[in-house]
């Protein structure tokens, strides 16, 4: 029983990770429809933003690691906004283009990081009240993984709020669900497009701040993630939020339990199976989002 | 027949899908506060003028020009807020968002920003302030048609573009749509530009008419000048 838990407590670990990383996607991939390959390279500069502050500020001083969260947003979001104006939005309506072009500003980017820290990988050292563990009925909880776990839920209540209770929201909501209508109603959908990117890539940033957390960081930390959430998105259906908190919680406790059964490696391979037998059946996702355009 | 006084002026337009042309130098005018009703099959091209007007499809040539400003380059959003407004073919809307929040949505993108806007479109459809609160997907077709020229009068345009309103809506509801139309043109002075394959309902309401085939302007006149006889004859092959 306690082995049960203590997977299920791992699988929710593991899924709110995955939900971190793809949250900033179900914006930019979900709904705008953009392959960021960059947005690995964002979660990167996020993690790198926080240890920044960390050596800035020191290790000692939790405040450096409460204001990365922000600080990482917004350093994030900065550079998405750029790639955007730069870049993405010459290439609207040409995914392979994108897919291509973004890819090699991923690349630049990871050499960038290179050149500036170094090609080792660097330590973040979480603060120190995220030390230790509780345990509950014989199951071992890290405060870093409860953080996380609580991270992306705030993140998730935020972006609701944000997106169902605000006009910004609703007229991202309205650009996504019927483009060629919200130009005709006057709504002007480039500011829209910079603001979703923005949010997208800021959201890429806290995902590398909460991934800090877990293990050293260096150049090549977004390569690992990004494929995975892609894979959330997809699975989640395009542009869904309630989608990808599912698919990402979905597969995380998938994959903890196969993994518990079998091996790591093997656990990876049954989980892709799994997403791809069920794209078969469902090949737009868990939630579906109806949108029509006009022309 | 061109008129120099007009609000819209549409002169010698072409307009591609890709490679095939489907508009062939349309003129077209529009004096201010007039009932306009364009008439074609389908295909005629129609839907390609009013998409192009409105700056959703690109013009390949010729200009559109509003208050004798050409606006032929601009953006959608940029027309609507120069006073024009759509409501487009199909009953289109945001289905995710709720009936307030379609018309809220559009407010916030107006210069005026007068919540009075949102009462007076309500005033027209009182069969929406029931729903105010539901998503605008679950919606019948007569309301989401409602709710459609509701959403183009939040912006409170000096030319209202309506693309086939009444297309697969019950005939009550088809009465209302009209005497909205009517009191959107008569009592509040906007031009109105109305596409329309239910002869006897554009001939009812319109001043002016104009005949589209193969996306070129066949016939053109005023709607006084047309008998029971000729304005069947319209749009006969």
């Amino acid at each position: 029983m306690t082995t049960f838990f203590s997977q299920l407590f791992a699988g929710l670990s593991t899924g709110s990770l995955l939900l971190m990383i793809a949250l900033g996607l179900t914006f930019t991939f979900g709904q705008m429809n953009v392959i960021n390959m960059a947005h690995g390279e964002f979660i990167m500069a996020g993690a790198y933003t926080g240890y920044v502050l960390q050596v800035t500020f020191g290790i000692a001083a939790g405040a450096a690691f409460w204001l990365s969260l922000p600080i990482s947003f917004v350093v994030a979001g900065a550079m998405g906004l750029l790639l955007e104006i730069v870049l993405i939005k010459r290439l609207y309506g040409r995914p392979l283009d994108t897919l291509l072009v973004t890819w090699g500003v991923a690349l630049i980017l990871q050499q960038l990081a290179r050149d500036i820290f170094g090609a080792p990988n660097v330590q973040v050292v979480p603060p120190g009240f995220l030390d230790g563990a509780v345990k509950i009925g014989g199951v071992s909880m890290s405060y870093t993984r409860l953080f996380i776990i609580g991270l992306v839920l705030l993140s998730v209540l935020a972006i609701w709020l944000f997106m169902t209770k605000t006009v910004n929201g609703t007229r991202m909501r309205a650009v996504v669900q019927n483009r060629p209508l919200a130009e005709a109603s006057g709504i002007s959908s480039p500011p829209v497009d910079r603001r979703t990117f923005f949010i997208g890539s800021g959201l890429a940033g806290v995902a590398g701040v909460g991934i800090s957390l877990l293990g050293s960081i260096g150049p090549t930390l977004g390569t690992a993630y990004i494929v995975n959430a892609f894979l959330v998105v997809i699975v989640g259906g395009l542009g869904s939020i309630r989608g990808a908190v599912i698919a990402a919680f979905a597969i995380g406790i998938f994959n903890s339990y196969t993994e518990y059964l079998t091996t790591s490696s093997l656990a990876s391979v049954l989980v892709f199976v799994a997403i791809i037998i069920f794209l078969q059946f469902r090949p737009q996702g868990i939630v579906v989002q109806r949108t029509r355009a006009m022309a | 027949m061109v008129d120099a006084s007009s609000l819209l002026k549409v002169r010698d337009i072409t307009t591609a899908y890709d490679k095939t042309q489907v508009l062939f130098g349309v003129d077209l005018d529009v004096r201010a506060e007039s009932l306009t009703c364009l008439m074609g099959h389908n295909g005629a091209g129609k839907t390609s003028l009013m998409n192009t007007i409105m700056g959703i499809m690109p013009a390949t040539g010729g200009d559109v020009q509003f208050e004798d400003e050409i606006i032929t380059g601009l953006s959608p959003s940029a027309r609507v807020k120069r006073g024009l407004a759509y409501v487009p073919q199909g009953r289109e809307g945001f289905p995710h968002l709720t009936v307030m929040e379609n018309l809220e949505v559009v407010l916030d993108a107006t210069s005026h920003r007068e919540k009075s806007a949102i009462d007076d479109a309500l005033d027209l459809f009182p069969r929406l302030v029931p729903i105010l609160e539901r998503p605008s997907g679950f919606l019948s077709g007569g309301q989401k048609q409602q709710l459609a020229i509701a959403r183009a009068l939040i912006t409170r345009p000096k030319l209202m573009v309506l693309d086939e309103p009444t297309e697969g809506i019950q005939p009550s509801i088809i009465l209302e749509i009209e005497k909205a139309i009517t009191e959107i043109n008569q009592s509040r002075g906007m031009s109105i530009l109305l596409v329309e394959q239910y002869v006897e309902f554009a001939v009812r309401l319109a001043d002016n008419y104009i005949v589209m085939e193969a996306g070129e302007v066949t016939k053109r006149g005023q709607t006084a000048d047309l008998d029971a006889e000729a304005a069947r004859g319209l749009l006969a092959v």
